[in-house]
């Protein structure tokens, strides 16, 4: 009995002595002390090109050997699925692009399609557009295989192509995103309840997906589309193996079958440990371009953007977000701010407004909030500089952007009064709702907002609500207002500008704004292929919207990044699926240090 | 007593069939749902589409009897945001974390608190009692989150010492615990401390501790064998309420150190509407909160031998 007295006081006092010597005796994992696993970079070993890649020219000479070629990096959260047609979120597409290749990609410096899996992008030119505008050819590179040493063929992309129209699978991702293949409108209509639902789509499709033979693909639009090809940059039209998917059935792309994902990128999942992390290792079979440096890539869940930014400090990441108030502290410290890369995205934000219900139906007053929004003020006191000052929705480098159209909705007090006194001469305005989700920086846009609001009389009712009651809301028109904004997922224009359309409504039109005459202009300019024409309408396009606006434009979205000094070789990309750097990784290694 | 455990463990039942109407009522009852336009990229037929194949535009007492027919086999249904997987696996994989940080935070806080109690009982008025008292003030008046975020920037980020997120891959793997435990069970400790102050100085204050000091025994046996025994049945009585919040409890430690255990999926769940998410993890915590209160009502026949049930 005493002797257990002795053993309970003992375990209590070194309990505590623990705790406290415990912190004192060693440290986080330091980047320098991170070793990949034996089998971590398989049996390719260096970056020797397999037959038919693209050969790195050789590896840097800076570059650290490669039990050191292991990159950490914070997805923000933890992918829901790494089903390609599947994928939804930046934190799921910012993976997926490692694992499994398009027909095409987009460099990520100047925008232009590339030929990914695809042996090169159709033209005119080169005879793979047909003289019909609307029929493509579609050769793929020579030797391209999935992970597993199988072939990949044109059929592998046909069934995926097709597999994005099941909404069973992409119903809450990308589902319904692609409509300009032929055959694709009804394939959309199906009843996804039916028994021979995925017979019906493969119908629907049947003449307008094809593969010509093991290397070639035909593919066919429902009418002339400048963005036709830019959609097969998409996750959702990626290759899958059938065998595998039907292998797998339901578990397809969960964490629980990852590791056995057969995959046609630079990359394969090695593990995945759900809500904390998963691991990619280079796939020696990988024929579509340059192998990677990387031995192994850690993607971190880390939710929370100030402990995901403490993580990056304590040595745990190489990678992170900049939380928003930690910015101007990074901003005034030189060695942190070496650390951190900063980039325009092809994104804006702005605040979608029902234009269905008071006051927002009326187009002066959308026009009067716009010119009362003092964008400058927000970017600099709000964001710390984390975001541009923008009033046009689209970024300067999205095609025949024009920003000047916009110039009527720059901030400008007094045109603001005149623009509201003219929407409502009697001055009874009505108080308008900004409804906002719980973090101090929405809430702080929040309250300038409606300090900036104020200043022209009109008056603002903050309501602090989670994302899914404000989607409802909005859906039932009880909201009004949604701070949002649109990531592009490719550079062509019709990507941003088809949002506004009346067939987006109840998708990402969050507004409902439905113009007969917008509807037309943006038809027409995904239809014309005369660049000087398009050119043309797309001016008239931001006009219409410049004159009868659906949103409070107030800022562009800036990629701010930290990374440590020995994270090199990134190329940080625009785009809305990419968290960080380059486009495939395949570039990034980490340097001597 | 048999008699009674079983009685008790019989109307567990209806407990949990109320928890499971009460949260199937109120979740519907919230605005929102998990296939919302502007979650995703997706058409709004697309958005239908699903809506109509989880069944979510039926009336909610035919949900509710979908749900209950799949959940008397044992099946908690499909995760309605992580699509392809089921709630069973997903609560198969985030258990171990959640309870290990419960198991920890909750030996933590017993050792830390009665030994902290003990010294300022022994010690009333010295400065061990102040330093205790005022932990124990400190420990109940700071958020867990609050001392996470101070232990953080410590350890983690000035001094390095420690990992600022993540668990324990093994016993041999502690270093990510230290932090997660001590933010959470800080609170804990000092309630413990407190109560187990107050009962020791009550118990110091009996007749037969008078006793045993008149017979002449040493202190330290005192203390031990008739002053911390007795002064420890309300303490353990404590300690059982405690481990099962501690064990529920932990949402916001989980996600702050991005610890993969079921208190964040619980808060992802709400997030994103994953009804039948939602409910596992509610009924999940009910049926732990259930039975350690069982635990506990037998335990206090076990410590005191006066309390006898029928």
């Amino acid at each position: 009995m005493n002797a257990r007295k002795k053993l309970f006081l003992l375990l209590a006092g070194s309990m505590t002595a623990m705790l406290v010597v415990a912190a004192a005796c060693g440290g986080g994992t330091s980047s320098s002390d991170k070793t990949a696993t034996a089998s971590a970079g398989g049996s390719s070993g260096g970056n020797t090109p397999a037959s038919g890649s693209t050969s790195a020219g050789g590896a840097p000479s800076d570059i650290a050997p490669d039990n050191q070629q292991v990159l950490t990096v914070n997805a923000q959260a933890e992918p829901n699925t790494e089903d390609p047609q599947a994928v939804s979120y930046t934190y799921e597409l910012t993976v997926n692009h490692q694992l499994f290749m398009n027909l095409f990609d987009q460099d990520p410096k100047t925008s232009q399609l590339t030929a990914w899996a695809a042996a090169e992008v159709p033209t005119k030119a080169n005879g793979d557009i047909a003289a019909d505008g609307v029929t493509y050819t579609v050769k793929l590179k020579p030797d391209l295989k999935w992970s597993d040493g199988s072939s990949l063929t044109a059929q592998d992309f046909v069934y995926g192509i097709i597999r994005g129209y099941d909404l069973n699978v992409s119903g809450k991702a990308y589902g319904g995103f692609i409509t300009s293949i032929k055959g694709a409108a009804d394939a959309l209509k199906l009843d996804p309840t039916s028994a021979t639902y995925k017979q019906d789509v493969q119908n629907a499709l049947k003449d307008s997906v094809v593969a010509v033979d093991d290397h070639t693909l035909k593919l066919v639009a429902e009418s002339p589309s400048n963005a036709f090809l830019s959609n097969f940059t998409l996750p959702i039209t990626s290759a899958v193996k059938q065998s595998d998917v039907e292998k797998q059935g339901a578990n397809y792309g969960v964490s629980s079958t990852a590791s056995t994902m057969v995959t046609s990128g630079p990359f394969k999942i090695k593990e995945w440990v759900p809500k904390d992390h998963l691991t990619i290792v280079p796939n020696d079979q990988y024929t579509g371009g340059q192998k990677p440096y990387l031995k192994e890539v850690n993607v971190k869940f880390i939710e929370d953007a100030n402990q995901a930014y403490n993580a990056y400090q304590a040595g745990q990441l190489d990678e992170s977000n900049i939380p928003t108030a930690a910015w101007p502290g990074i901003k005034a410290d030189s060695n942190k701010k070496a650390e951190a890369k900063q980039e325009e995205e092809f994104g804006t934000r702005w605040i979608t407004v029902d234009v269905t219900i008071a006051p927002w139906n009326n187009k002066d007053f959308v026009i009067g909030m716009n010119q009362a929004t003092d964008r400058e003020a927000i970017a600099n006191d709000v964001y710390f500089g984390l975001r541009e000052a923008w009033t046009a929705p689209c970024v300067k480098a999205v095609l025949d952007c024009n920003p000047d159209a916009f110039s009527n909705l720059a901030f400008n007090l007094d045109k603001a009064k005149a623009s509201i006194a003219k929407a409502y001469p009697n001055g009874n305005i009505p108080t308008v709702t900004l409804e906002t989700v719980d973090d101090p920086t929405t809430k702080a846009l929040a309250t300038t907002l409606q300090a900036q609001w104020q200043k022209v009389g009109v008056k603002t009712n903050i309501v602090t609500t989670d994302q899914a009651t404000l989607r409802a809301d909005m859906k039932n028109h009880k909201a009004g207002t949604q701070i949002t904004g649109w990531g592009m997922d490719y550079a062509d224009p019709t990507d941003l500008w088809a949002i506004f359309n009346t067939s987006s409504v109840g998708g990402n039109n969050l507004g409902f704004y439905s113009r007969d005459q917008y509807d037309k202009l943006e038809s027409q300019q995904d239809a014309e292929l005369d660049p000087a024409k398009r050119k043309d309408i797309l001016n008239q396009l931001q006009d219409f919207l410049a004159a009868d606006p659906p949103v409070i434009q107030f800022a562009v979205q800036l990629r701010t990044d930290m990374y440590k000094p020995y994270v090199k070789g990134l190329v940080s990309s625009p785009f809305d699926y990419i968290n960080y750097g380059d486009q495939q990784l395949v570039n990034v290694y980490i340097a001597k240090h | 007593m048999t008699g009674y455990f079983l009685r008790r463990l019989l109307w567990i039942i209806p407990i949990l069939w109320l928890v499971t109407l009460i949260t199937f009522g109120l979740m519907h009852l919230v605005q929102g749902g998990p296939f919302e336009a502007g979650s995703g990229k997706s058409s709004a037929a697309a958005r239908q589409a699903l809506i109509s194949k989880y069944h979510l535009d039926e009336p909610v007492w035919k949900q509710y009897g979908y749900y209950m027919g799949d959940l008397l086999q044992g099946d908690f249904g499909p995760d309605l945001v992580r699509q392809g997987d089921t709630v069973n696996n997903i609560l198969g994989q985030s258990w171990r974390p959640t309870v290990e940080l419960g198991i920890l935070t909750t030996l933590y806080a017993s050792i830390v608190g009665i030994f902290l109690g003990i010294l300022a009982a022994v010690r009333r008025n010295s400065v061990l009692d102040y330093l205790s008292v005022g932990f124990a003030t400190l420990g109940a008046s700071t958020p867990n989150f609050v001392l996470g975020i101070m232990l953080v920037i410590l350890f983690a980020v000035k001094l390095h010492w420690l990992p600022a997120v993540g668990w324990s891959d093994g016993i041999t793997d502690w270093k990510p615990a230290v932090l997660p435990v001590i933010s959470l069970g800080s609170l804990p400790a000092a309630y413990i401390a407190r109560i187990t102050r107050a009962s020791m100085l009550e118990v110091m204050n009996q007749d037969y501790v008078r006793t045993a000091r008149a017979k002449g025994l040493r202190e330290r046996v005192i203390t031990l064998r008739h002053i911390v025994r007795n002064a420890m049945i309300p303490v353990l009585t404590l300690i059982g309420p405690i481990s099962a919040g501690l064990l529920t409890g932990s949402f916001v430690i989980e996600y702050f150190f991005a610890i993969p255990g079921i208190g964040r999926a619980y808060v992802q769940a709400i997030l994103g509407r994953d009804y039948p998410m939602i409910m596992a993890t509610t009924l999940l915590y009910a049926t732990i909160i259930v039975i350690a209160n069982l635990i506990v009502d037998l335990l206090y026949a076990v410590v005191d031998p006066r309390i006898r049930y029928s």
